[in-house]
């Protein structure tokens, strides 16, 4: 059975919501040989069992199942003995282990020399079968070219998720994000300036009744570290609650300044150079300001808007000035990240859509935000 | 090397019953005897039941089979932190503490402190002292007397009955720094740890005299998922999500807990209590099922808080003469045992 087993476990791997390593494999195996795990005979036992070895984040488990379910139905017979019963009709008595051989295409796992090697020392292994427990089910990978051919072909899972502002289907969690990002985004601490700090000096000297050492005042050597820039308007209003989630968890990054704008993703007549409206997102008024703290190469600027994509109408002017601004921010920085609620899939013709020729759009899912942080690690 | 594991009892689930276990005090010589234990006479410990369901037993097992750590996480309530101790009842009755340590993560702990801790003041006022006092002089020239392991450390040393595995909770590894986890990939992956220190001395895993196999520990980490936990250390655990229980289970557990708090005020369990059809805690576990769902309070009453609300129901039972089927639907006791708003 370990030729199905590599099989799925490649898949998945390969589908990049749970890291794995090979190791983690071979525990897998190691465990299913082992005489505490003879009860092993359903496909609900291997699959509990498999999220013991391959699965450590609970919000994987429904992509896990959706995996398991159509890989272990797609590909797999599933072969119950001593009885020889089948779960499956298209098996019949001609499949064996050298099936495992005939399978290709890409998604054919690769046959495991081990459990060749076996039979060949022991010739009476299968026999041995119905004695012992474990080979109570045998797995076989299903023989592509046998048969009519009418074996549909496996579906890969959706690559997202609709993203709605309702946190119990939340596809991702923030914070987690805010944390990864923690890893990568660099914070600058205060500096001493030549100026002595008076005030500080005094008070040491009331309380210890002596000036250990001269205290200079210190310099603010910041820069703004995350810039997110929320599209707070018209049909965006429906993911507010997805942009508190991001604001909540970025702020709270320590030692991390971050500024926080809502945007009015349609040109105005406003005077500012960009043509967009800004405002400090949680105060009134104002324009968008690097005043507070610079904005430099290491600033990491988030947009998060549908872009229009809602609409489903092309808004020629629109386009022009988005494509201004992403150059705008592009020439301050290259951690520049446009995250938009509405997968591309779901998008018409469309501004978003003709914007997304120039500019990269990400959809929220945790799957897509971790390979932004990991991606932005290989910049540098 | 063939080690003992968890069997399911006649159905799937086990229940490992609540018992008095000693406590012991533990003692490390680095030189010779190793890790010497002795039980504290007078002084006991309560290990409550602990109803462990056939998926968790064939995690635990696996975490015993492959000698990985078992990464558990679950609501908070759901048990995760009682299990390891429950493990330990299960396989050492009442010396389960002889053969059981527990790590207690805080937001200030080291990957270090697992492992052992040293006295560095008390040994620079031995050394400043050792004019006067030559005992103590003594006492610093050499490093092994500043050195008290940590859980880990003795997990480490403990010796085992062949077939059985010392056992380490790690609990609530989230609250660790953000690094924590990281630091502890070595120690967790090849079982043992440099006493920086000392020269050359490391505190490692017994090897079976036998196979000279080493003897990992039974490794617990618990998690509320507070923070993230790295991939690099995710990928050396084995996991397992404890899940919202089910109403048959829940009657279970809180029929043995009911007969468990009668054995504390040494009082006889009402009868009835083993029946399948109609036992007398039904309406209480329908009506935590029910308050679950409906109640609003900090969070959802979890299993934790619905054993309080039976502890004191049993506590008004007992020593007020209260009937349980009043008792279900005073609205009091549920606010502040569940923990509901008003």
């Amino acid at each position: 059975m370990v030729g199905p087993l590599w099989g799925f476990f490649q898949l998945v791997r390969s589908s990049g919501h749970i890291p794995l390593s090979i190791d983690q494999y071979f525990f897998f195996v190691h465990a299913l040989h082992a005489e505490a795990f003879r009860t092993v005979s359903t496909k609900a036992d291997l699959l509990a069992l498999m999220k013991i070895f391959w699965l450590n984040e609970p919000g994987f488990e429904p992509q896990f199942n959706a995996l398991f379910n159509r890989f272990f139905d797609d590909k797999v017979l599933w072969k119950i003995l001593p009885d020889q019963k089948t779960e499956n009709e298209a098996g019949d008595d001609g499949h064996d282990h050298g099936q495992q051989e005939k399978t290709s295409g890409p998604e054919a796992p690769a046959p495991d020399p081990s459990a060749n090697d076996d039979l060949k020392k022991d010739p009476g292994k299968k026999a041995d079968h119905t004695q012992d427990a474990r080979s109570e089910i045998e797995l076989i990978l299903k023989d592509s070219t046998a048969g009519e051919g009418k074996e549909a072909p496996f579906k890969r899972e959706l690559a997202h998720a609709f993203a709605l502002s309702d946190k119990s289907i939340m596809p991702f969690d923030a914070r987690k994000f805010a944390q990864r990002l923690r890893r990568k985004v660099e914070t600058a601490e205060q500096v001493s300036s030549d100026r002595i700090n008076a005030p500080e000096m005094v008070r040491q000297f009331v309380e210890l009744g002596f000036i250990e050492e001269i205290i200079y005042e210190l310099e603010d050597a910041s820069y703004s570290n995350i810039v997110l820039f929320s599209d707070r308007f018209g049909s965006m209003l429906a993911y507010e609650y997805l942009d508190m989630q991001f604001r909540d968890s970025l702020r709270n990054i320590p030692h991390c300044t971050f500024e926080h704008y809502a945007f009015y993703n349609l040109p105005v007549s406003s005077e500012d150079r960009r043509g967009f409206l800004f405002t400090p997102a949680d105060a009134k008024g104002g324009e968008i300001s690097s005043d507070r703290h610079p904005w430099t190469r290491n600033t990491w600027f988030f947009i998060l808007s549908d872009a229009g994509g809602h609409s489903g109408t092309v808004n020629r002017q629109r386009i022009i000035r988005t494509n201004q601004f992403w150059t705008f921010l592009t020439g301050i920085s290259e951690f520049v990240y446009w995250i938009n609620p509405i997968p591309a899939a779901y998008l018409n013709d469309c501004t978003a859509k003709r914007l997304q020729m120039k500019i990269p759009m990400i959809t929220p899912e945790m799957a897509n935000l971790n390979q932004l942080v990991k991606e932005a690690r290989t910049v540098r | 090397m063939k080690y003992k594991l968890l069997e399911p009892g006649g159905g799937h689930d086990l229940e490992v019953k609540g018992r008095e276990v000693n406590r012991y005090t533990y003692t490390y010589h680095f030189s010779g005897q190793g890790l010497v234990t002795a039980p504290i006479a007078g002084r006991k410990r309560k290990i409550s039941t602990y109803i462990i369901k056939k998926q968790l037993i064939d995690a635990v097992n696996a975490a015993i089979v492959t000698g990985r750590p078992l990464l558990l996480k679950g609501a908070p309530g759901s048990g995760k932190t009682k299990l390891a101790e429950a493990v330990a009842s299960y396989f050492y009755h009442d010396e389960a503490y002889k053969y059981y340590f527990e790590w207690h993560v805080k937001s200030r702990s080291r990957a270090r402190d697992g492992g052992y801790v040293f006295d560095h003041v008390g040994r620079m006022r031995d050394a400043t002292i050792s004019d006067y006092d030559k005992k103590a002089g003594k006492r610093a020239a050499d490093p092994a007397n500043y050195i008290t392991l940590g859980a880990l450390g003795y997990a480490l040393q403990t010796r085992t009955a062949p077939g059985y595995k010392p056992i380490l909770l790690i609990d609530e590894i989230d609250k660790g720094d953000i690094d924590f986890p990281n630091d502890l990939l070595l120690e967790l992956d090849e079982m043992r740890f440099k006493v920086n220190e000392m020269d050359n001395t490391y505190i490692e895993a017994h090897k079976d005299k036998k196979s000279n196999e080493q003897i990992r520990p039974l490794v617990f980490i618990t998690s509320n998922d507070e923070r993230e936990l790295p991939p690099a250390f995710l990928r050396r655990c084995l996991y397992y999500y404890i899940p919202e229980f089910e109403e048959p289970l829940l009657r279970r557990i809180a029929v043995s807990k009911m007969k468990e708090f009668y054995q504390d005020h040494k009082k006889k369990a009402p009868a009835g209590l083993d029946k399948e059809k109609d036992n007398p805690l039904d309406p209480f576990v329908r009506k935590f099922m029910d308050l679950k769902d409906t109640a609003t309070g900090s969070k959802p009453p979890s299993t934790s808080e619905m054993l309080d609300w039976l502890k004191l129901i049993t506590f008004e039972i007992i020593h007020k003469g209260r009937r349980l089927e009043d008792l279900v639907d005073d609205g009091d006791i549920q606010r502040i045992t569940l923990k509901l708003n008003a």
